[in-house]
């Protein structure tokens, strides 16, 4: 195992997040935001040249996808994805995610689109990309997550169609056709194998999260229009079965974050709906067409509710849904959520973006669009969550894709956001704290998951642990940066770093105090 | 004359009694069990049925007495707490009647009609409470004072100003809807009141503790029963205290059961002699 250290740099601070508009904005395809071009696009964040800061990958539906290379200082160049040797734009995007596909040290980009067809761009190393299909993939995707199911080393992915838009866009073709569902790939003999776990799907979001205990990782898969989420867990011999872990969910599940917002390494679950995030009566009556045709049949004691739901693990495999009690129920037409250290106070904040524009439902407003501020949440002593709307995130922009990432490598997570008909921003943080940063990044050379997906990092502090699971997916159509980052409260030492990757085995690392970039190179010999 | 007085009393007494008491304990009866029967059996008539089956028990002795009238013989605070017990009894219908078809039968709100679909209306409920909150206050200055006649008249405007505060919310909320040529929703579908899932003070509480859990999360049809529920207790108990339960069984009065004796010790005082 090789370790290094680098320092993070010292930036001023203002006490408030600070709005940077990014040359991209995606739009519908049609003047009228139509069904479901309404969802918007995803976004990636995740080094691609080398230099160690993340650049951002925006998806479109109209144009094509932006690459936005990080020069620092939230300055951004701003390149079409296209393919170098002659072919088709990126468009139509839907999931973005950055990662090593073909194992070349370089990261690559991996899109999905309304059509359900997957696209692999390969970095050529020179700031260019060459564009093929993903043949192993011919079932329709939608959502997509990229992980290491088995620990075995290989990089593995998983799909999530969503019926709805394919049956508008292709009608009968679609109902008359094998359908599509949630389809995981694993490596066999160098190649992916599609194993289908079920044929139909209105997946919005997919995320790996231990939901019995056991140490295994469960594939969650969020649904929209009311079809229950569902879990499968992976057996030893590579079989999946259902599981239902969850006694109350969100009824149209959008997006995931998984955190661990006890701090008692167990990791908790939160699945955005769509509430308003105000009941004053105006808000309520410019949602009235939603409530009074879709939500207004939902029965009271149905396990599935439209609202945020927050699955806090109490005990191991044992979870108490806990959204309206913490007050993180309702926070509006939600799409992307992350949970993230934002002001390093050694606890997971919770940052929830949204907005709805749709011709057909909400003609009533103007623009066709129901403006609400984003919500960020600072976790409260009492188990509740406070609104910081002074931190300066509350954009009335209509969020979809939505990414935490330390852009300027200056320990503190910056917030990129990819919204539908207003230009994509970047909150730079600069928020005032007394704690300290601590980030880590993985690296398994020799492997085809790189980076190390689904490997836990555990930092022990002098009280307590902090938590973090390595990937490249999550919330609502987002590629995440497989850095992991730590807020170290004040007057607290990191004692050590613990990392148990993904097939099992574990490295100590001794600490290398805050304020550092921690590389683990692990060695053939961990 | 005395006896003669005496026995005339006695046998007007027990007319009186002929047409409250046991009329009034027997729809008060057959209403429980018509609504005990529709959530056992998921029967909405049945508890369409039994609630209004008990809302007449709680009016009719108020209506008995007013077509013999006998009525406003009474002392005013006894007449006033009648009448009011009467409304509220009528009011705990269709309450239970709601809770039982969200509860029991699953229906989702735009199909909750309580007893019937005239009371989803806010100014209704508004009205009533406003009306049997004048009718306490002025009952408790008439001469039915104490703690607990105190704590019913308390409720009781609390309640209505609840009832306020959704009143005004859901103007607002059909204000704001008529401008955005909207459907009107009805006002189970309208916006949340003080108490309860989604009210005020659950959104304004800085934490949840268990003790408030149902003051906070209980959803609009749970805190309204709960309103009812005590919209009728106290002020019962509060007749009780003041002395109407102790004159009704001295008088001999008293129904047969004690719990029958609750529900019906206003009616009790209202048909004894003196």
């Amino acid at each position: 195992m090789v370790v290094s250290s680098d320092p993070l740099r010292t930036t001023e601070c203002s006490g408030t997040f600070v709005e940077h508009r990014l040359r991209h904005m995606t739009r519908a395809r049609t003047g009228d935001v139509l069904p479901f071009d309404t969802n918007g696009s995803g976004l990636a964040v995740g080094d691609l040249d080398g230099d160690g800061l993340p650049e951002i990958v925006l998806g479109d539906l109209r144009r094509s996808a932006s690459v936005l290379w990080n020069h620092g200082r939230f300055t951004f160049e701003r390149t079409a994805l296209t393919d170098s040797a002659g072919g088709l734009d990126e468009t139509n995007t839907r999931s973005v995610v950055i990662v090593d596909v073909d194992a070349d040290g370089r990261n690559d980009i991996v899109t999905t689109h309304t059509g359900g067809g997957v696209s692999v761009w390969t970095n050529t190393g020179d700031r260019t990309f060459r564009s093929s299909s993903f043949d192993a993939v011919s079932t329709p995707a939608y959502s997509m997550l990229w992980d290491d199911f088995d620990g075995d080393g290989d990089l593995e992915f998983a799909t999530g169609s969503y019926d709805a838009l394919l049956e508008r866009e292709q009608g009968n073709s679609f109902l008359l056709g094998s359908g599509a569902g949630v389809v995981v790939y694993e490596k066999v003999a160098g190649l992916y194998q599609p194993n289908r776990l079920i044929r139909a799907a209105q997946s919005l979001a997919l995320v790996m999260f231990d939901t019995n205990g056991d140490g295994r990782r469960e594939l969650v898969v969020g649904n929209d229009f009311g079809v229950p989420d569902a879990v499968y867990s992976r057996s030893q011999g590579g079989s999946w079965s259902a599981v239902e872990p969850f006694t109350r969910i969100s009824r149209n599940t959008m997006a995931f974050a998984v955190g661990d917002v006890g701090n008692d390494g167990l990791l908790d679950l939160f699945a955005t709906d769509m509430k308003p995030s105000s009941r004053d009566p105006e808000t309520v009556a410019a949602w009235m067409p939603l409530l009074s045709t879709r939500f207004d049949r939902v029965l009271p004691g149905d396990s599935q509710q439209p609202e945020n739901a927050f699955q806090r693990q109490t005990r191991p495999g044992q979870f108490s849904e806990r959204a309206y009690a913490t007050g993180i129920d309702a926070t509006g037409w939600s799409w992307s959520a992350q949970f993230g250290d934002l002001d390093l106070d050694g606890h997971e904040d919770l940052y929830v973006v949204n907005g709805m524009i749709d011709h057909e439902l909400l003609g009533h407003l103007r623009n066709d669009e129901l403006a609400e501020p984003n919500v960020v949440f600072a976790a409260g002593r009492a188990g509740r969550f406070r609104r910081k709307p002074e931190w300066g995130l509350g954009s009335r922009a209509s969020g979809r894709a939505m990414a935490m990432v330390d852009l300027d490598l200056d320990g503190r997570l910056d917030i990129v956001v990819n919204n539908l008909e207003s230009p994509a921003v970047v909150f730079a943080n600069k928020l005032c704290s007394p704690g300290a940063a601590l980030e880590v990044d993985l690296r398994w050379p020799g492997r085809g998951n790189k980076q190390a997906l689904g490997a836990v990092v555990v930092a022990k502090l002098d009280t307590g642990m902090l938590q973090r699971t390595v990937t490249a997916t999550g919330g609502y159509l987002t590629g995440l940066d497989a850095r992991v980052h730590f807020g170290i409260p004040a007057g607290r030492t990191v004692q050590e770093l613990l990392v148990v990757w993904p097939d099992g085995h574990t490295s100590a690392v001794d600490s290398r105090g805050t304020g550092h970039l921690v590389t683990i190179t692990r060695t053939a010999a961990p | 004359m005395i006896g003669h007085d005496s026995t005339q009393s006695a046998r007007r007494v027990i007319l009186l009694q002929r047409v409250t008491v046991w009329p009034t304990a027997l729809l008060l009866a057959v209403g429980g069990g018509l609504l005990l029967t529709g959530l056992v059996l998921r029967s909405n008539a049945a508890l369409r049925w039994g609630g209004a089956v008990l809302g007449l028990g709680g009016a009719w002795p108020s209506l008995a007495l007013l077509f013999t009238g006998r009525l406003f013989a009474r002392p005013k605070h006894q007449v006033l707490l009648l009448v009011a017990v009467g409304a509220q009894i009528v009011q705990l219908g269709h309450h239970l009647v709601a809770w039982g078809q969200t509860s029991r039968l699953d229906m989702a709100l735009p199909h909750v009609t309580g007893v019937g679909s005239l009371f989803l209306h806010e100014w209704v409920g508004l009205f009533w409470l406003a009306l049997v909150s004048a009718a306490l206050l002025i009952a408790r200055r008439s001469g039915c004072v104490g703690w607990m006649m105190t704590a019913a008249c308390a409720w009781t405007v609390l309640h209505t100003l609840e009832h306020l505060y959704l009143l005004v919310q859901f103007a607002r909320l059909t204000t704001a809807v008529d401008n955005f040529g909207l459907t009107r929703p009805n006002a189970l579908n309208g916006s949340p009141g003080i108490l309860g899932r989604d009210g005020w003070l659950a959104i304004h509480a800085s934490s949840m503790r268990w003790w408030a859990g149902p003051l906070l999360a209980a959803p609009r049809v749970t805190v309204h029963l709960g309103w009812a529920v005590g919209d009728v207790a106290l002020p019962i108990v509060a007749s009780v205290r003041c002395g109407a339960w102790k004159r009704a069984q001295a008088a001999g009065d008293a129904p047969p059961h004690r719990g029958l004796a609750a529900a019906t010790a206003t009616m009790s005082e209202s048909v004894s002699p003196g």
